[in-house]
């Protein structure tokens, strides 16, 4: 499981990871907020749409690669997967065209196979 | 043992209730304390069947149940075992369950549930107990197939016991109770995610012994995580090595002999004043199996601010969450003090500071006014620790009457003192009573309870009555919640809103009506004449003692204050 958590400081932090160790089902808890990760989230956007701008919205999906998962005579649906300021960036690309319903995971993550040495180490925070 | 044994052999055929029986049996449990009811009679049939397996005690009211519950696993060292049925006779237990959960005792909690078919139909007497009690117990588990059973039931005590203590309730629904079996089930468990931390790491006990040798101002704080490990002779030769200089939680009087000279007593909100300026002065604070309970530190700003904080405890979470810590041990009680036991032993260059210690203590000792006949309750505390040779096991609800018995009846060993601590529940004192009698039948239980608390769990008389306990109730009887009375005093400008509480019954009558001996004391002169005696005597007895109704426990530390400022030091 993944949680995106906001805490005031490091103190609540570490109470939090400290709690859910405690739960007795909990194997292992991962602080990976400074870890080198890859972090997704899907969401699927239905859009109103008639055949005319269907393209334009092609276009506009196109370059986040997101693709068609659904069409009807009224209305698209739109899958897109990555980090979830890309998500963001589609939904506010995709809202002037009207967004009938909206679903979204939340994130997910893994930490990368290699983890950079502390030298070459550049910050990636999900708080941020 | 032995009669569940032979309850094996004769049945044949046997239900999940029976399987719950022996696998109690097995646990060595030899007490229970439950009320039947729609959702558990299949269990309480099998209680039946394997009658003289062990000794049922029959509350008037599943908080009683479980408040001595709780008494018996504080004295007896063992877990307490608890039974009530489903609905309301779930949700009846929800108090005792919080009030275990934050003092750590070791309880095992049955449910009934109404069959799997119906959960989440709102059937008659559901109730959805798993997301009642998930925030307030160690683990919960609700049976899904009866093979599950034994092993849960394993694991419940397994987790009950170790680690850091705390309530676990198995729920079962009634169709597994009542199903029938009749194969051999595996009951081996695992539990991956549940190794506790038991031996101390080597590295942190060199570093908190090296950081010993250089202090001025060492103190030691213990908490009831020494009691729960039986650390306490440990303790006594870690302290007497380097003569160090002990202050105590609420919950851990008795770890330390209250009686010794290196002991400066109870720190916190009504601490005394040795041993709170101890905290606030130290430089070095080792606290053993305490968790900076916000009634201990008071304002966290001005908690030990000149001390470098080594705390040892089970439980990783209580490390650093109030206290920012320099010397972290995850460790039981007992291995920890162990290993600091090993190592070689310095005289340390406190003399100083052990000698203004001491001096505290001679000219700020607990005081209070002392009329010529009124009884005032610190007073009262005094006489009943003296006419028990300090020797009883003393229970306490929530209020006035408990900080003067924390600060008045010294408790020279463990587990002896069974309070409810972290949650403050009123009712708790009486029936936790009934269960430490249960849990040492060679000491006498003296409860030390308030007017207001004792009214609400008094239906317990009934559990004396029945078994002739030689429980010893003491109603510290102000006609008021005491202690809501000072706060109003004090803070509130002497708004008495619904503090004072002058209707009450005649509680000679109540014991009566009970076949239990009721007395009511109004004198100091009765006092002295009459309770040895009934103190002394091996049958049950009620005790009213009318005391002064305007005496504040003192010293104190206002809310929001530090250690450093408290109030009424002096008469």
């Amino acid at each position: 499981m993944t949680f995106v958590v906001e805490v005031e400081d490091n103190r609540k932090l570490e109470q939090l990871t400290k709690q859910l160790n405690k739960q007795i089902d909990v194997l292992k808890v991962s602080d990976i907020t400074d870890k080198a990760i890859v972090a997704r989230e899907l969401a699927m956007v239905k859009v109103l749409s008639n055949p005319q701008i269907r393209s334009e919205i092609q276009g506009i999906i196109e370059p986040f690669r997101a693709s068609i998962i659904d069409v009807s005579k009224e209305s698209i649906t739109v899958q897109v997967t990555g980090k979830s300021d890309k998500v963001d960036a589609l939904i506010d690309l995709l809202r002037p065209y009207g967004i009938k319903e909206l679903a979204r995971t939340g994130l997910t993550a893994f930490t990368r196979g290699h983890q950079p040495q502390v030298t070459e180490f550049k910050p990636y925070s999900l708080l941020k | 043992m032995k009669a569940g044994a032979s309850v094996k052999e004769q049945t044949t055929v046997q239900t999940g209730a029976d399987l719950l029986v022996h696998a109690l049996i097995d646990q060595g449990v030899d007490t229970l304390f439950g009320y039947p009811g729609g959702a558990v009679l299949p269990i309480y049939d099998a209680i039946y069947r394997a009658k003289g397996s062990f000794d049922h005690i029959l509350p008037r009211h599943e908080q009683g149940a479980i408040h001595a519950a709780e008494g018996y696993a504080r004295v007896s060292k063992r877990p307490g075992v608890v039974i009530g049925t489903s609905g309301p006779g779930a949700t009846n237990l929800v108090t005792g369950i919080a009030d275990a959960m934050m003092d750590s005792i070791p309880l095992v909690i049955f449910t009934g549930q109404v069959a799997k078919g119906v959960i989440g139909t709102d059937a008659f007497q559901e109730s959805d107990i798993m997301g009642i009690t998930t925030p307030i117990t160690k683990h919960n588990y609700q049976v899904q197939d009866l093979e599950e059973l034994p092993r849960v039931v394993k694991e419940a005590f397994h987790i009950a016991t170790t680690g850091r203590p705390g309530p676990v309730v198995v729920d079962i629904p009634k169709d597994i109770s009542a199903s029938i079996h009749n194969k051999k089930i595996e009951s081996d468990f695992h539990l991956p995610g549940y190794q506790p931390t038991i031996k101390p790491n080597p590295l942190q006990i060199n570093k908190l012994h090296e950081a010993l040798l250089e202090a001025k101002k060492p103190v030691v704080l213990t908490g009831s995580g020494i009691i729960h490990s039986e650390a306490s002779s440990e303790l006594i030769e870690f302290v007497q090595n380097y003569q160090l200089p002990v202050a105590s939680t609420l919950l851990g009087l008795g770890a330390y002999p209250g009686s010794d000279d290196l002991f400066l007593g109870m720190a916190g909100m009504h601490g005394t004043y040795s041993a709170n300026m101890a905290l606030y002065e130290c430089d070095l604070l080792i606290n053993i199996g305490a968790r900076f309970d916000d009634r201990l530190t008071g304002n966290l700003e001005h908690f030990a601010p000149h001390a470098s904080v080594a705390h040892i405890d089970i439980d990783p979470a209580e490390i650093g969450k109030n206290v920012p810590t320099a010397i972290p041990i995850v460790s039981d009680a007992k291995a920890a003090l162990a290993s600091l036991n090993e190592k070689k032993v310095y005289v340390l260059d406190h003399q100083d500071w052990v000698a203004k210690l001491e001096g505290n203590k001679k000219e700020f000792p607990l005081w209070h006014d002392q009329p010529e006949e009124s009884i005032v309750p610190q007073w009262l505390l005094q006489k009943v620790y003296e006419y028990t040779n300090g020797e009883a096991v003393v229970t306490t609800d929530v209020g006035q009457h408990q900080m003067w018995a924390a600060q008045y009846y010294s408790f020279d060993r463990p587990n002896r003192w069974v309070t409810s601590g972290g949650l403050g529940t009123m009712g708790f004192g009486f029936p936790a009573a009934i269960g430490a009698q249960l849990g040492d039948m060679s000491s006498t239980s003296v409860a030390i309870v308030g007017d207001g608390g004792f009214q609400m769990t008094l239906q317990e008389l009934s559990v004396l009555q029945e078994r002739r306990l030689p429980v010893k109730v003491i109603i510290v009887n102000n006609q008021a919640l005491g202690m809501v009375r000072q706060w109003q005093e004090k803070f509130y400008e002497e708004r008495y809103s619904e503090s004072i509480i002058d209707v009450q019954p005649d509680f000679v009558k109540l014991a009566e009506s009970y076949q239990i001996a009721g007395y009511r004391f109004d004198s100091q002169k009765e006092v002295e004449t009459k309770l040895p005696e009934i103190l002394a005597d091996d049958q049950p007895a009620l005790i009213d003692c009318r005391v002064l109704q305007k005496e504040n426990v003192y010293p104190m530390i206002a809310p929001g204050k530090g250690l450093h400022e408290m109030i009424g030091v002096k008469r």
